[in-house]
């Protein structure tokens, strides 16, 4: 063999086995893409992100729940307990409790109207517009707020929708209202069959030992601040103020 | 054997020893380097910051603290930082740097806890942050995982993990 035909031997054969490679890497892909291998990694990388996002969301609708519940008790504390949009005479900030104005009949409703705005505004800033809240009372008389809709997450071309499991036990009882006025009445009672040897001290409303009254006489009102802890979150009050005949 | 045998038998090896290099390094021109495509493990960071949140302190969760320590004082912001620091060694993230902080809707960012909190005064931290100084490394959100609370007073709260890259 001469020099040129080595030259073109070389060439032929480099030629040759990139020829054979690339038959080879497109023989290979038509495998993948037939066995689908190619795509083995997207389906575990899909499932673990919508998990975790489906975990996130389940914890912030918890905590979405809890903390719009608590705030709501405030609120609703702060206000004596009526309606949202009722008008009442106030002293200082306090609801004077007398006729119409009182607590409504129907506290559980009353608390929920006030949560619903609390919970949908949290649900908006994070993007959750399709869920929303409804309201029981199981047997123990206890509120009890559910999730309803479903959360459609998105990743890439896949789309996962999913119904949150958010059910949550409002740890309060309603029934308080009606206790605080009795012990509130019974103190002031006491306090004005006290007549000449009157101190103002309601001994039995600051000795109580269910809840925490903070006591204000003010002209011919008393000013009661009733506190109980709630959770592990703080301290919530009902505020009432209740004619006083010194 | 004459010059031209051996020339063509150096040839011959000189392109044997080509294709051998080349399937040994698995030459693939039109190859689609799919098959581990998208694989990326980098959720490690969700997952904890996620249990993290969920972790009871015996006074609630986590969630519950940074939440509450928004109207808390220094001595709330103390605890969390405290409980949060024992989480964030206990788990250690393979020795690799990470901080952890809280943004709150008013905008006050705080800084939890950090592989290199206990001296953040005089080392750089190794993170490769956007941060070019400490004091923004501890009160400017980076670009670590986030998660979402919401907030006691309304809003949202963002909790950021940050972790070295591996």
């Amino acid at each position: 063999m001469n020099k040129n035909g080595s030259v073109f031997l070389a060439f032929f054969s480099v030629v040759a086995v990139f020829a054979f490679v690339v038959f080879v890497s497109m023989n290979k892909e038509m495998v993948l893409k037939g066995s689908s291998i190619a795509n083995t990694g997207e389906i575990p990388e899909t499932v673990i992100n919508i998990t975790l996002e489906e975990e996130e969301i389940e914890l912030f609708l918890k905590k979405a729940m809890e903390y719009s519940s608590f705030n709501t008790l405030i609120e609703l504390g702060n206000d004596g307990g009526i309606l949202k949009n009722q008008n009442c005479e106030r002293i200082n900030g306090y609801v004077i409790w007398k006729d119409d104005c009182i607590f409504s009949d129907n506290l559980e409703a009353n608390f929920f109207e006030r949560f619903s705005i609390l919970f949908d505004g949290y649900l908006k800033e994070y993007g959750l517009d399709k869920i929303t809240a409804e309201w029981n009372v199981d047997e123990n008389n206890k509120l009890i707020l559910e999730t309803i809709g479903i959360v459609e997450l998105n990743n890439g071309e896949d789309k996962y929708g999913f119904e949150p499991d958010n059910r949550y036990l409002l740890d309060y009882n309603f029934g308080d209202y009606n206790e605080i006025l009795r012990r509130a009445k019974k103190c002031i009672k006491d306090e004005e069959l006290k007549e000449s040897s009157r101190n103002s001290l309601f001994e039995d409303c600051r000795t109580d030992k269910d809840f925490k009254f903070g006591i204000i006489v003010e002209d011919k009102y008393v000013l009661f601040d009733v506190s109980k802890p709630y959770s592990h979150l703080g301290n919530v009050n009902v505020k009432f103020a209740l004619q006083y005949n010194q | 054997m004459n010059s031209n045998e051996i020339t063509d038998l150096i040839v011959g090896f000189v392109v044997l020893l080509f294709g051998i290099i080349i399937l040994a390094i698995g030459f693939d021109p039109i190859g689609d380097k799919s098959s581990n495509e998208g694989v990326k493990f980098s959720d490690e960071e969700k997952l904890f910051l996620l249990n993290y949140l969920r972790t009871d302190s015996g006074n609630g969760n986590l969630a519950d603290m940074i939440a509450l320590n928004e109207n808390g004082n220094d001595e709330s912001l103390k605890d969390l930082r405290g409980v949060s620091r024992n989480i964030l060694n206990f788990y250690g993230f393979n020795g690799r740097d990470y901080a952890l902080r809280v943004k709150y809707p008013n905008g006050d960012v705080k800084f939890i806890a950090g592989s290199q909190e206990g001296d953040l005064s005089s080392p750089e931290p190794r993170l490769e942050t956007k941060f070019g100084d400490l004091e923004e490394y501890r009160t400017e959100l980076g670009s670590g995982e986030k998660a979402f609370i919401p907030s006691l007073n309304r809003g949202l709260i963002i909790i950021e993990l940050e972790v070295e890259d591996e």
